[in-house]
């Protein structure tokens, strides 16, 4: 069994003015992937590729150890998948939905799929048309994780949903991750699920990758810091990607923060200062070049 | 094990995690040799990622509070007097230093700071002893 959940080598594609290049991408099964970036920025796109609905220009993709696209119909059938605004036949009734999916997937289990709908409060005799946003999302997941598959990719989740849903959808990405042989990618311009659920991020920004990393060495690295600027007018600013001063005050953003940058600053002749991790939202911010 | 994440809490996820362990194990509240869950279980049990309870579980082991054993579990530690003290005091540490880091940086003199602490540890009733 491979150990990579997916691994995107030298890959490109254009779609009209939007160009995706992604060098290298790859994670290990057994964790969840966020895909964090502005709308527009390549993170549908991404996931796309990975499901081979966007055929790459150049590059080699591979899924679960198989490759893509020769292995396509073998790994379909071992990954789930919900899209940013799922579609169905809207007159159907959710039991007829699913009667429709699971014809395609040999490891169809039906109790299963009755147990989500029985756990998402999901109504088989409703038609697809009369429920809400986050239900729709709700009854995707029923026919996405019904066959057990080994990875799940979502996109945008839990945007235009409830909190209570929004957590009921929190909740089946960390409970897939149970299984050191699972793994999860989702997208989200929600940075906050993504800082709460996710083991790795990858922050993407204008058809390319600018981050990816271990979320806690991730929010490690990336700092503000105030303080008071050295006495003797020591230009502080090489340490920073941004610095900010007003009389003797100064606050700065650093991606590289760490115990040896701290005592580089301290070196310089500053003093009283702090440092606050970024969030997440804050580190897109910075990296649209965006003033935080 | 019942622990409290609270994402409008400054600290990182794994800080609070040590925390609220240390803490238990400190108080007694979790007996040594209690099995602690696994990285996988707590990161679903805490809807948060299984890289922030590794990290957790990775400071808890450094600080000599847990150990896992590859294939057995994660375990809390037996403690012994003194490393129970030490473990005490650095707890208290932290926020000591970060109370006279203020004082410095609002230039509040030694005596000042000094005659605070005992009025302080007056009112909370410490022992002298």
């Amino acid at each position: 069994m491979s150990e990579k959940a997916f691994v995107l080598t030298g890959v490109e594609k254009q779609l009209g003015d939007f160009r995706l290049k992604i060098d290298d991408l790859s994670m290990d099964r057994g964790f969840v992937l966020g895909l964090v970036g502005r709308n527009g920025a390549g993170k549908t796109t991404t996931i796309r590729i990975l499901l081979n609905l966007i055929y790459p220009d150049r590059g080699r993709v591979s899924v679960l150890g198989l490759s893509m696209p020769r292995d396509e119909s073998t790994i379909k059938r071992r990954i789930g998948y919900v899209s940013e605004n799922p579609s169905f036949y809207e007159d159907m009734t959710v039991a007829w939905t699913i009667g429709l999916v699971s014809r395609y997937y040999p490891a169809w289990d039906q109790e299963l799929s009755q147990h989500y709908l029985r756990k998402f409060d999901l109504d088989p005799r409703k038609r697809v048309k009369q429920l809400s946003k986050g239900m729709r999302v709700k009854l995707a997941l029923t026919l996405a994780l019904s066959h057990r598959p080994e990875l799940l990719l979502l996109d945008e989740p839990t945007s235009g949903v409830d909190p209570v849903i929004r957590r009921e959808l929190l909740e089946e990405i960390a409970d897939m991750i149970k299984d050191e042989r699972h793994a999860v990618v989702f997208s989200s311009h929600i940075t906050q699920d993504v800082e709460q659920v996710a083991d790795y991020v990858a922050i993407i920004d204008d058809g390319r990758v600018r981050e990816y990393a271990d979320k806690e060495r991730l929010l490690d690295r990336w700092c503000r810091v105030t303080g008071r600027t050295p006495a003797n007018g020591r230009d502080i600013s090489p340490l920073f990607r941004s610095l900010r001063t007003q009389g003797d005050s100064f606050s700065g953003i650093t991606d590289r923060y760490s115990p040896e940058w701290e005592r580089r600053l301290e070196e310089t002749g500053v003093s009283g200062h702090r440092v606050h991790r970024l969030g997440l939202d804050e580190i897109l911010l910075s990296l649209s070049g965006k003033e935080i | 094990m019942l622990i409290v994440l609270d994402n409008s809490n400054p600290a990182p996820l794994y800080q609070q995690i040590v925390d609220q362990v240390r803490a238990k194990v400190l108080a007694g509240e979790i007996q040594p040799g209690t099995q602690l869950p696994s990285i996988r279980q707590l990161a679903a049990d805490l809807l948060t990622s299984v890289i922030t309870t590794k990290r957790a579980y990775q400071e808890l082991e450094a600080a000599g509070l847990i150990q896992t054993r590859p294939g057995r579990g994660t375990y809390v530690c037996e403690l012994t007097e003194s490393s129970r003290q030490r473990l005490k005091l650095a707890e208290v540490e932290d926020h000591i230093r970060e109370a006279v880091q203020a004082a410095a940086r609002l230039g509040i003199r030694r005596p000042q700071l000094v005659e605070l602490l005992e009025r302080m540890m007056e009112a909370e009733g410490l022992d002298d002893e």
